[in-house]
């Protein structure tokens, strides 16, 4: 199956100021498109606006979620499971080993299900939840102590000169606005691409980070690594996904 | 000076406001003098702007097997209380 599905799917989320800050610069445009490509992967990446929503909104409609998740509602658990299952499996690759990673997920759901009573709502759902996949994938690994490999930077060498010179002008993006980049299908195509090609832990990040909008804080006790650590796996990841957009709109090939 | 390679390194720092004062002086010392850089700090902020406009979808087989094992769990607890 290979194409463009349309969908129609507004995702709710509480803004963090930062994504706030950013959405200033520019107006929201709702991009309603489900990606479905050929490759075998945990999760496709589906492309809409945020909406924004209120504390004591999100509060109470996730105390109603849990109610009808406690009360055995299948509509309510189709909505977690299709909202949190694929973020799940990426964080639980960012902190223990892929072939095992997918069960922990199963693990943790289980573990979720039993929690559900306690949700007290003092962090929301998804970092409540995140959390316990955290907690499950830590409890299986065998070393306490970890650094994770941050992976290579994108290339410096041939980006700069030697005295540190940007050895080609970067001009104007011709899609140049978050709106115009995503009105692409083939760039769209290189986006996920691009995610879906960032190691493990890089990726981990840069979902919870700017898909997600979760607080540093947060990342770094849900992936168990140092904010120094998790400041310079977000950065590595943002500037492989600006280079793979760069090289697109250069006309050059992946 | 902050060389372009820096600008480069610490964009992330700057555009969520992590730069010490100092710091923060000379990057935008070196972004009011070079137009690449001013360039690059726009795309980066397209980019992350761009990512938080993605939401991950769940792959439907792996939702209804997973939906599938949950109720069923669910289903499971139900009973055992009872
Ligand atoms: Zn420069």
């Amino acid at each position: 199956m290979n194409g463009v599905k349309p969908g129609f799917r507004c995702r709710s989320t509480q803004a963090t100021s930062y994504q706030k800050r950013l959405s200033k610069c520019h107006s929201t445009l709702t991009i309603n498109i489900w990606h479905v490509s050929a490759y075998a992967r945990p999760a496709g990446l589906l492309l809409v606006s945020a909406t924004r929503s209120g504390l004591l909104y999100r509060i109470m409609h996730e105390q109603e979620l849990v109610n009808r998740l406690i009360a055995g509602d299948e509509a309510a658990f189709r909505q977690v499971v299709s909202d949190y299952q694929g973020l799940m499996l990426y964080v639980a690759r960012g902190i223990i080993d892929r072939d095992i990673a997918e069960e922990v997920v199963q693990d943790a759901w289980l573990a979720v299900l039993r929690a559900l009573p306690k949700f007290e709502g003092r962090s929301s759902l998804k970092t409540w939840i995140l959390q316990i996949v955290s907690n499950t994938a830590k409890s299986r690994r065998r070393h306490e102590i970890r650094s994770v490999a941050v992976g290579d930077a994108a290339d410096i060498e041939t980006l700069f000169k030697a005295d540190g010179h940007w050895s080609e002008p970067r001009g104007h993006w011709h899609h140049d606005t978050p709106e115009r980049l995503l009105e692409s299908e083939q760039l769209q195509q290189a986006l996920e691409g691009a995610l879906q090609g960032l190691p493990d832990g890089q990726r981990a990040v840069l979902l919870l980070r700017d898909i997600e909008g979760l607080e540093i804080d947060d990342i770094c006790k849900i992936l168990d690594v140092s904010a120094s650590n998790c400041r310079v796996l977000l950065h590595r990841a943002r500037l492989r996904v600006w280079q793979t957009i760069d090289r697109f709109e250069k006309g050059e090939p992946e | 000076m902050f060389k372009c390679r820096d600008i480069h390194a610490h964009a992330s720092d700057y555009l969520e406001r992590r730069l010490s004062r100092w710091d923060r002086i000379k990057f935008r010392l070196h972004l009011f003098i070079c137009v690449d850089c001013r360039n690059f700090i726009r795309q980066l902020a397209t980019t992350i702007a761009a990512l938080a406009r993605v939401k991950q979808a769940t792959d439907p087989k792996q939702l209804d097997d997973q939906l599938a094992r949950l109720l069923k769990a669910h289903r499971a607890d139900q009973n055992h209380k009872q």
